[in-house]
């Protein structure tokens, strides 16, 4: 029930920081239905926010403003950095909408990965993120909107939480967590 | 070993009461009144020995262990040692300094969860002798006057009556850590979220006549999961069987 067990945080004890999302082990599903664990995208920079699909206005503005994040980065950089949004509404959000998602707002499989969870899993992410939420009228879930960097060990390293503030720390953020080489108890 | 577990759980488990069903209240602090339904609910806030039963139990949650993804650096911060709370503190009383993370691990390993804020909310509305009390202006009276108080050193549980539903100390010795603590919504509400995005209308829209449950609103809407606060515990609750 509990999103922790000792036994996979003893086995990830000597590798992963202290701090690591990766420690979270929630089982997750992608948009292909593939089961997965946030510990899955160690190796390289992800850009992780929170969404859900059938959000009529913050979330397509979320999509965008990650968009244009990943357009402003040197093309060397932006090779490597995957995204990974993770949805709020993990009942209805199943991986065949996901995927029709995918499709519709033109989310290169490659970079993006689109997941859900249980419940119990959305709300520990969401509150290890900041994201806080809220089913609001007609299905539409309040929710902040923000973007976060993780290194390659999972360390959340920069947050884009004002979309409205100028870009160019978080894309600096960004270049330096993808040029920085691997930790050396990385992969 | 499932017997086993079972054997622990039951001796470390405090006594729960049935809650419910009763008055309506406000979900997460949304603009409608939600009915809960019938719930378990802990007669008293879980205890510093209650917690250290757990910590001995699942040596990562001790202080020197909790992953800082977890817990921050306040958590069990007034135990004499990693393991016990020690002869300074009374190990009788409810235990704070916990985050939301390690509350939780708690509640789980009882084989409970924490409560729903609407839960808590609807255990929290009655008073000694009425289910809803929200109206009653010595009840809150009473929970705005210690809102409005120093937090004093902690003693054991029981200080309170039981109310209508059985269940002590819901007001007047700490605040309580709630599942969805982070559904709590309040227009401009975090420091440095001046301009984050809601999907939806965002505000709260909790009862201005129910100024304590305001109070409680705002206050986990300053919550972040990793806190650990002096003034801040928990109890935990379970599903009704079917």
């Amino acid at each position: 029930m509990i999103a922790l067990s000792v036994a996979a945080l003893l086995a990830l004890a000597p590798t992963l920081p202290d701090d690591s999302l990766y420690l979270v082990e929630d089982r997750y599903e992608d948009q292909t239905g593939r089961a997965l664990q946030l510990v899955s995208f160690r190796g390289e920079p992800v850009l992780l926010a929170m969404f859900y699909a059938r959000c009529p206005q913050a979330c397509p503005l979320l999509i965008s403003e990650v968009k244009r994040v990943l357009a402003a980065l040197p093309p060397a950089e932006r090779d490597i950095v995957k995204v990974v949004l993770v949805t709020l509404d993990p009942v209805r959000d199943t991986p065949a909408f996901l995927r029709q998602t995918m499709t519709s707002r033109s989310l290169a499989p490659g970079r993006w990965t689109l997941l859900r969870s249980n419940p119990e899993a959305t709300r520990t992410l969401a509150a290890l993120l900041g994201v806080r939420y809220r089913a609001g009228a007609g299905g539409a879930i309040d929710h902040s909107s923000q973007i976060a960097l993780l290194d390659r060990v999972g360390r959340t390293v920069a947050v884009r939480g004002d979309l409205s503030a100028p870009l160019e720390s978080f894309v600096a953020a960004v270049v330096d967590a993808a040029r920085r080489p691997a930790s050396p108890t990385g992969p | 070993m499932l017997a086993f577990l079972l054997i622990i759980a039951l001796a470390a488990s405090p006594e729960m009461v049935t809650i419910g069903p009763g008055p309506a209240v406000a979900k997460n602090g949304g603009p409608v009144d939600v009915d809960v339904g019938r719930f378990l609910l802990d007669v008293d806030l879980v205890s510093r020995t209650d917690f250290a039963a757990f910590v001995g139990d699942h040596p990562l949650w001790r202080r020197d262990r909790a992953r800082a993804l977890f817990v921050d650096e306040r958590y069990l911060a007034d135990w004499a040692s990693a393991r016990a709370p020690g002869e300074d503190v009374d190990p009788a009383a409810p235990v704070t300094l916990v985050s939301w993370f390690a509350a939780r691990a708690y509640c789980s390993a009882q084989g409970k969860r924490l409560p729903t804020s609407a839960e808590w909310e609807l255990a929290a509305a009655a008073s000694t002798t009425k289910k809803d009390a929200r109206a009653d202006p010595s009840f809150v009276a009473a929970i705005l006057d210690w809102y409005g108080r120093p937090p004093a050193p902690l003693r054991a549980n029981h200080r309170t009556q039981a109310n209508l539903w059985g269940v002590r100390d819901l007001h007047g010795v700490v605040w309580e850590w709630v599942e969805d603590f982070n559904f709590a919504l309040v227009k401009d509400g975090r420091s440095g979220d001046g301009g984050a995005l809601f999907c939806g209308a965002g505000a709260s829209a909790a009862d201005p006549a129910d100024y304590a449950g305001f109070m409680r609103l705002a206050f986990r809407s300053s919550l972040e999961a990793r806190f650990a606060l002096p003034v801040l515990g928990f109890r935990c609750a379970k599903d009704v069987l079917p």
